[in-house]
């Protein structure tokens, strides 16, 4: 059991990154994106592609696919997205909803229904020992400390560069951002660029850790809502705790009977929000 | 001097809804004009014409001889017309110092930075790291304006601010107005407190149910004609 | 002299389609004796279809309750005339029933959870919902034995003719549906609910009791949907969790509102008969119908917001289910008489 336990704290460091992407988009541009996690799985077929003709280990890949999803990222918003805003909340719904049938169809057309794997060699295959006995698995440790530092990585931006501060500039008050200068059609695509690019990450982090195939997707968002939810918007620190949490659940539940996992998580999700539904460390109720 | 901002025939909408009716008004470089009138008379309807936040006709509003009319916001407080909107509108997530910094974002050249704002205003200095919102009101409407400064306006339009502020601290905030003018900056402010407005301005306008009712200098505006102007009224 | 004038609710178009109306209903109740079983069961379904779409519209078009978890009430009104009828052993049809009472509770629980949220976030909270409840029933060795999808032996009992009866209920559920949504909108609940629709906070200075409507609205269409989820079942013979508890559910019901034209009644109609039409011939195409659809819905979404009905509406001002009431005023009477 403590082993559930610790896997499924070194899980909730991949649901924070899931998490954090949607949180970002949700922040700044009020949608909630449903093909959230489409990306995810979208990030890991990409890496498979560049494995494929390269032979890298997919771990080096990570910049490239981050980065190629972070340019993808500010197309569709300026392209597709922007034009959904401003008139309610049904149109972001059923334009991401759309967009998250045509990809997970497209990587069904593309790549088949098969299940596929990224393999990080060695590094899936060794543990390291922490203190109080504990051994765990090289690869899931360090995809925990690459989250922290991606996480850490992303408060700094958010609170001390000129970009951040706009995000939460415009995430406050968007016609007064405006006042100021902000580009908000630009500023609405460098928020989803930044979403995608940690999405991506994640999504790297998940081929390798698991089989993946086209329709693993909606899952994947519902983690991350829920890492949101239970975390709350307030902070990135809190979304840390929120997907450790929902990590753990998840784990303790699979521990009784594997049919119980994704269910364990939604209880815990489900009382969270009953008991504080703007999160455990949330700022404001949403 | 010449005229920096020149609005003429403005019509504004919202939505169905009539506000401005062919509003006419100039601004010259230097100068402090301020619009008054009733609730509901179109004043802050004016501002957000000017500022962007309404959209019109391109030739309805010309700067610098210019037509910005229906242009988008963030580039009309590029080219240095800067609006204090009404309310404040303080960024709660951002602290005193990062409002002013957000202030800047548009990088115009100038000599207003945050040393100067802090000169003039002392208690935001003070108060840097605070979140904007958890000031008072009297110090957000300092931070706000300070905030403006931060662009290097050119036209420097001002909504209400002595709204919901006691007469001290309303004061304290029209001595400073003044000393802008000094800059090379102009400045057109809405205001419900007449006399206020008419002391501090060069020349006022008086706006009725959407139309301009009253233009005059402001140190010869007669006391009924005010009253006519803003009520509609006329006094037997 | 008075002026007469009376309040008017239907338009000339609309009374002439209620004529139609009737007609091609009974029409469309001789069709057993026409056709084969599968077009039949086809037929069914998109009755089916046309039902869901009138009830997620009015939730999402009147109310701005965008559920993304309405599957929860199909799979919930499915398994509850399951168990009732074959586990339970009552009638069939008292179990079909009850299970609109099921999912109505269902549906408070839901709310009661849910209703803190808004926007995108109550969406996914719906679907997280939803699935709670497909895991919960998953993980039941009573309604999912040895994981396998469970035949619903109570058909039986209608023998040999059941194929028309499933499709005559199918019928009356869509044609229930329409006019049930058409009497509710021209009900005082309707006229809160198109207050709420045009301006939510005006409609609450105006005295309306915003949570209570939209609460009501809810369980309305949650018991409803149930009653739909049951002939669902009766339409697809065997039951499991996954088929019934699928998102897919109601991504079919937001494309057929979306589609068709939120908002009207006549929407989901145009809108369910579009896509079943498309289905049919498309389906064939596999993951490229999808990415279709997916492409399709994102065009109507950003270009015709209104959807096939709106456009139609735009060009024409055709209104075949008017709610909106009208003040029409007579010609003055002149009275005549020496006082």
């Amino acid at each position: 059991m403590t082993d559930a336990i610790v896997q499924g704290i070194l899980l909730g460091g991949l649901y924070a990154l899931f998490a954090a992407g949607l949180a970002i988009v949700f922040g700044v541009m009020k949608i909630v994106n449903l093909a959230h996690g489409d990306f995810i799985i979208l990030a890991a077929y990409l890496t498979l592609v560049v494995v494929d003709l390269t032979s890298l280990n997919p771990m080096v890949t990570v910049v490239v696919i981050a980065a190629v999803m972070g340019l993808f990222g500010y197309a569709l918003q300026r392209g597709i997205l922007n034009f959904t805003l401003g008139s309610g909340i049904l149109s972001p719904l059923v334009v991401t909803f759309g967009i998250s049938i045509i990809i997970q169809n497209v990587l069904l057309e593309v790549f088949s229904a098969d299940t596929q794997g990224l393999d990080a060699g060695a590094l899936e295959l060794s543990s390291v020992s922490l203190p109080f006995g504990i051994a765990v698995g090289w690869f899931p440790f360090l995809t925990f400390l690459l989250s922290v530092a991606v996480l850490g990585g992303l408060q700094l931006v958010i609170g001390h560069t000129k970009m951040g501060r706009s995000f939460r500039a415009v995430s406050d008050d968007e016609e007064t951002a405006r006042l100021m200068g902000v580009r908000t059609r630009h500023v609405f695509g460098l928020a989803m660029a930044i979403a995608l690019l940690v999405t991506a990450i994640g999504g790297v982090v998940l081929g390798i850790r698991t089989q993946f195939d086209p329709a693993l997707g909606p899952a994947r968002l519902i983690y991350a809502f829920e890492t949101v939810i239970i975390g709350g918007l307030g902070s990135l620190w809190g979304t840390l705790i929120g997907g450790v949490i929902l990590g753990v659940a998840q784990n303790v539940g699979a521990y009784f009977s594997p049919g119980w996992r994704e269910l364990a998580g939604h209880l815990v999700f489900l009382i969270v929000l009953a008991w504080r539904p703007s999160g455990l460390f949330g700022r404001s109720a949403e | 001097m010449p005229d920096i901002l020149q609005i003429r025939g403005l019509d504004a909408f919202y939505g169905s809804f009539q506000a401005l009716f062919a509003t006419s008004l100039t601004v010259a470089e230097e100068e402090i004009v301020a619009v008054i009138g009733a609730n509901g008379a179109g004043k802050s309807t004016l501002l957000r014409s000017i500022a962007g936040w309404l959209g019109s006709a391109p030739d309805q509003i010309l700067f610098d001889g210019e037509p910005i009319g229906g242009q988008r916001a963030e580039n009309i407080a590029m080219r240095g017309v800067v609006m204090v909107p009404e309310g404040r509108r303080i960024f709660p997530s951002l602290t005193v110092e990062e409002n002013l910094m957000m202030g800047a974002y548009v990088r115009r050249p100038g000599s207003w930075d945050l040393e100067r704002v802090y000169e003039l205003f002392p208690v935001l200095g003070e108060r840097r790291t605070t979140p904007g919102t958890r000031l008072s009101g009297g110090q957000q409407q300092m931070l706000a304006i300070g905030r403006g400064l931060m662009a290097n306006p050119r036209v420097l339009l001002l909504d209400e601010i002595s709204l919901g502020l006691a007469p001290i601290a309303v004061k304290e905030l029209y001595r400073v107005i003044p000393t802008l003018r000094e800059e090379g900056m102009a400045v057109l402010l809405v205001e419900q407190d007449v006399r206020q407005a008419t002391a501090t301005a060069d020349r006022i306008y008086c706006l009725l149910r959407g139309r301009v009712s009253l233009e005059a200098p402001a140190s010869q505006v007669d006391h009924s004609e005010l009253i006519a102007a803003y009520f509609g009224v006329r006094e037997e | 002299m008075t002026v007469q004038y009376r309040v008017e609710l239907g338009t000339r178009a609309s009374r002439r389609f209620a004529v139609v109306g009737i007609v091609g209903a009974l029409l469309l109740a001789l069709v057993p004796f026409l056709a084969d079983r599968s077009l039949l069961v086809s037929l069914t379904q998109l009755m089916i279809l046309i039902a869901l779409g009138e009830l997620w519209n009015l939730l999402a078009g009147y109310a701005g309750i965008y559920s993304f978890g309405q599957q929860a009430y199909v799979g919930i009104g499915a398994y509850a005339t399951f168990a009732l009828a074959d586990l339970v052993g009552l009638n069939l049809w008292l179990s079909l029933v009850l299970s609109g009472l099921v999912a109505v509770l269902i549906g408070v629980l839901t709310a009661l959870l849910v209703f803190r949220l808004h926007g995108g976030y109550f969406a996914v909270a719906t679907w997280v919902i939803a699935e709670t409840y497909r895991l919960i029933v998953k993980n039941n060795a009573t309604l999912f034995p040895r994981g396998t999808p469970q035949p619903l032996r109570a058909l039986s009992v209608l023998g040999e003719s059941r194929f028309q009866m499933v499709y005559w209920l199918a019928l009356v559920a869509g044609v229930g549906a329409i006019i049930g949504a058409l009497f509710l909108l021209r009900s005082r609940l309707g006229l809160a609910l198109s207050a709420i629709r045009d301006d939510e906070e005006t409609a609450a200075a105006s005295g309306v009791d915003v949570n209570r409507v939209k609460l009501t609205l809810y369980l309305i269409v949650a018991a409803a949907t149930g009653l739909v989820g049951g002939v669902y079942l009766l339409n697809n013979v065997s039951i499991d969790p996954d088929s019934y508890f699928a998102v897919g559910l109601t991504a079919q019901m937001v494309i057929v509102v979306v589609v068709g034209g939120l908002g009207t009644i006549e929407g989901p109609i145009l809108g369910a008969i579009v896509y079943f039409l498309l289905d049919e011939n498309l389906s064939e195409l596999g993951a490229w119908w999808f990415i279709i659809l997916g492409v399709f819905l994102i065009v109507v979404m950003l270009r015709a917001p209104k959807g096939l009905w709106g456009l139609i509406q735009e060009r024409t001002g055709l209104r075949l289910f008017p709610v909106q009431r009208r003040l029409v005023i007579e010609k003055p009477s002149v009275e005549t008489g020496v006082s």
